[in-house]
């Protein structure tokens, strides 16, 4: 369960050192040319932009414009990474809507760390969440399964939306009552009842929840 | 109307310093003690948040932790500011959550495009509606007037954060049907009776929702409040 994060970069090997540093975390989408940009958002969902500043077919400040112009783009934060610290580089990559700057020379633990930090400050305050064929939206207090509207009561919307937006970590069923009550004088019995109520309301997604041990997990069902 | 940021620092030079060249893009409410800001806090509403790191009795972490735990809290980013670069002090500061770290040296034009790109964003992405003393927390789906959280429904939650969107316009009755109840046809005196209900339980506010008989509802400022 990690992260999808696409990463645009012309150089192959960076693409590679990149992947292999931030595994653990992430599912890193390597694109080595930038005018295939369209067809990625098209493919994925990610949670993360990182994008090269120098590329040869497009900059990634020209990349950004772009991205942020499409129609499928989810607004999910972008972060440029570049060799290149000088200050119009820099200036002209948070003006432009980057919310980090990482120079290729900032130590690997730190790269892992920025990264991870920006994702969770961009889906704590997220207030549309989708996962395979469910859309939560906490704005409006919507809920589609495939598009159909989910009839789901207060408490069920405050469960279902802390266990999407804690995704891919899972919670202990303490945290969630913790979320999703704001104290702790709940049984912790209690949340296998209300998952159970929603289960049959949510039946066509291709995801499930389920409880084991003590952790609420998502998984994936078998397509069959 | 310039954003409201908070900075936090012991150092009286530095918080005049920096808190002099801040001014032209923000406005600036500047503290010399953790306890200080704290005591204010529940009375106040930032876009974004500066702490120096290293300060007596509560340092920057530690203040850090008591802000985001704090009930007024509403999720703008925070940034730590210090001349302590060592990798651990960086990486605490990250791993803390804090969106940035500002080195101390930063010059003061990239210092205010930092400070922006991150308010933009968290403007963005705000998941808090603030309208005078009513919050609205869209992630724990709870309302507050003055910090005390107000016992609503599902549907009047739905009721005041349609209300809340569409302010100053008025909410037509079949919208707000569709976005509250999700079917073509509710009894006028349902609705009624539903923000009815909930005037009552927002009378601490000086705000109501007005009923526009066959027309729909709005939000308006009480007349005698």
């Amino acid at each position: 369960m990690k992260w999808t994060l696409i990463y645009f970069d012309d150089q192959i090997q960076n693409i590679e050192s990149m992947k292999e540093l931030l595994c653990e975390k992430f599912d890193v989408i390597g694109i080595q040319s930038a005018t295939e940009y369209s067809a990625a958002l098209e493919q994925f969902n990610p949670h993360l932009l990182l994008l090269d500043v120098h590329m040869p077919d497009m900059d990634g400040h020209t990349l950004y414009k772009k991205i942020s112009e499409h129609q499928l783009y989810n607004g999910c934060p972008v972060v440029f990474i570049s060799g290149d610290q000088s200050d119009e580089n820099k200036i002209k990559s948070y003006s432009g809507g980057g919310i980090d700057f990482l120079a290729r020379d900032i130590k690997a633990e730190e790269i892992i760390i920025r990264l991870v930090n920006k994702v969770k400050f961009y889906v704590q305050r997220s207030t549309s969440l989708v996962l395979g064929n469910l859309e939560v939206d906490v704005k409006t207090m919507k809920s589609l399964v495939g598009g159909k509207n989910v009839d789901l009561t207060l408490l069920e919307l405050r469960l279902l939306s802390n266990i999407l937006r804690a995704y891919p970590q899972n919670l202990t069923r303490q945290e969630l009552i913790h979320k999703a009550w704001g104290h702790d004088s709940v049984k912790v019995g209690t949340i296998n009842t209300h998952l159970t109520n929603l289960k049959p309301k949510i039946e066509n997604w291709d995801h499930y929840i389920k409880v084991r041990d003590e952790l609420i997990l998502i998984q994936k069902k078998d397509s069959t | 109307m310039k954003p409201e940021i908070a900075y936090i620092d012991d150092n009286k030079f530095n918080l005049d310093c920096f808190s002099a060249f801040l001014e032209s893009d923000f406005k600036v409410h500047a503290f010399l003690e953790g306890h200080l800001f704290l005591e204010s806090f529940s009375s106040s509403s930032y876009t974004a948040i500066i702490l120096d790191i290293h300060m007596p009795f509560i340092d920057g972490f530690a203040l850090y932790e008591k802000i985001i735990a704090h009930s007024h809290y509403n999720g703008c980013p925070i940034f730590f500011f210090s001349s302590d670069d060592s990798d651990q002090t960086r990486i605490k500061s990250f791993d803390l959550g804090a969106v940035d770290f500002l080195n101390r040296t930063i010059r003061p034009e990239e210092m205010v495009i930092r400070l922006n790109s991150r308010i933009k964003f968290f403007q963005m992405h705000r998941n808090i509606i603030e309208f005078t003393k009513l919050r609205l927390n869209l992630t724990l789906l709870k309302a507050y007037v003055d910090g005390t959280e107000l016992p609503l429904t599902f549907i009047e939650i739905k009721i005041l954060c349609l209300v809340l969107r569409n302010y100053p316009d008025v909410v037509l009755k079949d919208q707000l049907v569709e976005e509250v109840w999700r079917t073509e046809h509710v009894m006028d005196a349902t609705i009624y009776t539903h923000v009815s209900n909930l005037n009552n339980k927002l009378h601490g506010w000086d705000y109501e929702i007005n009923g526009l008989k066959t027309k729909g509802v709005q939000l308006m400022k009480k007349e005698n409040p």
